[in-house]
């Protein structure tokens, strides 16, 4: 039933090693591209190393909140970060993340693998897609909720060299998308980061910076609510879960301290390709064989 | 904004974020080095971690069903223990940070966040709740 049993099962530390070594450039591409680990982690751990794919986002979603944790603590310090807007906004990540990590375990394992290489494709498109000059909302045009609210603020911007004032829209709207990158983030284990930044700058005019910088912020908390859930539930293996936190947690650290020199227009085409060819993988197996 | 400004506001909670992932990839990180001194660690057959494709579920678990009995095997030096702790501690740092940013909205008297802040926590707590019961 098991056949042969590959090189990196022979041994913990070839395991673990192996693990870290993997979680470390998943952490790093994903850092780079504003993505988070979660997208390599999971496809590398189901496809290749034939884990359960249960037990691939239990420790997906534990290196999502290492991972956004660790690179929250920078981007606040930097004063990019909307604390407002990312609180009111996790009240429907959280309610999403929840109710994802609950329809998760009644979902056949053929959908999860469907769904996820729909997000793929989604990320792959939100990455070549061209940004348009975006216009900020000057904060007196800003939707009554975020006036009441007291959303609007202000960023520094290194390339500008000055501090820019922003409004912020469509609170209702951008809590409606909330709602549902959470769903997504709890069922798969991902931080869905391709789904909430886009909610933030298309849908409510946050300048782009804020918005990477804001989603980062959030995807902690939105995991930690279903993250709860897989613990209790025993989907959180320490021994994958461990080593797949603190690789993907040094290669973001790294990555992030690495992206501002790079050049990473022909880098990224590269990365698309592998995001597409890994989406073709994970629809292969919701319609392959079941291996249940 | 009164008392604590936006900019010490922030430092404060980026500050704890990073001290949290600090310990936490500590104790995961001695945890997996002890790990490589045991061949089988918590009486578990290692060849299980792979599960080559059969997707077969584990029949034992591996997590603690106690914080007593996970504090007792912590002060034995099991390694599994120690990665377990660094796993709930990172799951436990942004439900700490919530309730650190609650804490600092009440402090500026903005109750109107201080009660989304609430908001947030309740929903994390009944996700935690929710899982004991699965």
């Amino acid at each position: 039933m098991f056949g042969s049993v590959p090189f990196y099962a022979h041994s913990i530390i070839s395991f673990e090693l192996l693990l870290v070594v993997v979680s470390v450039v998943a952490g790093f591409v994903g850092a780079i591209f504003g993505l988070g680990g979660g997208i390599i982690i999971i496809p590398f751990l189901t496809l290749v190393m034939g884990v359960n794919i249960r037990y691939a986002i239990g420790a997906s979603i534990v290196s999502v909140i290492a991972t956004s944790s660790g690179a929250a603590a920078s981007y606040v310090r930097d004063h990019i970060t909307n604390i407002r807007v990312a609180m009111v906004l996790e009240v429907a990540t959280t309610a999403g993340a929840l109710s994802g990590a609950l329809l998760a375990g009644s979902i056949p394992k053929r959908t999860l693998f469907l769904l996820f290489s729909i997000i793929l494709l989604l990320s792959a498109v939100m990455m070549i897609r061209k940004r348009k000059e975006q216009e900020i909302l000057a904060p007196e045009k800003c939707d009554p909720i975020a006036k009441r609210l007291r959303l609007n603020s202000e960023y520094p911007d290194q390339n500008l060299g000055r501090t820019i004032s922003y409004g912020v829209n469509n609170v209702a709207l951008g809590s409606f998308l909330m709602l549902f990158a959470g769903l997504i983030s709890g069922l798969l284990g991902i931080g869905s980061g391709a789904l909430k930044v886009p909610a933030m700058d298309s849908a409510m005019n946050l300048p782009l910076k804020v918005s990477s910088a804001t989603s980062n912020f959030m995807i902690g908390v939105t995991a930690a609510a279903s993250a709860g859930l897989y613990y209790m539930n025993g989907s959180i293996l320490p021994i994958l879960a461990g080593p797949v936190a603190v690789g993907v947690l040094i290669g973001a650290l790294l990555g992030s301290h690495l992206m501002p020199k790079l050049d990473s227009q022909k880098v990224r085409y590269v990365f698309v390709t592998i995001l597409l060819l890994i989406a073709i993988q994970m629809f292969g197996r919701s319609i392959g064989p079941s291996y249940e | 904004m009164n008392k604590l400004s936006m900019h010490t506001f922030e430092t404060i909670i980026g500050r704890f974020l990073q001290f949290g992932v600090l310990i936490s990839a500590s104790s995961i990180g001695l945890g997996l080095i002890g790990s490589w001194f045991r061949s089988n660690p918590n009486g578990f057959e290692f060849k299980d971690m792979i599960f080559l494709s059969s997707g077969r579920e584990i029949h034992e678990s591996l997590a603690f069903d106690s914080l007593n009995e996970l504090w007792f095997a912590l002060t034995t030096g099991d390694a599994t223990a120690w990665i377990t702790a660094g796993i709930l501690i990172l799951v436990l740092l942004p439900i700490m940070r919530v309730i650190l940013t609650g804490a600092i909205f009440l402090y500026q008297r903005d109750y109107l966040f201080f009660g989304i802040s609430a908001l947030v926590l309740t929903t994390l707590s009944i996700g935690l709740y929710l899982g004991k019961g699965l």
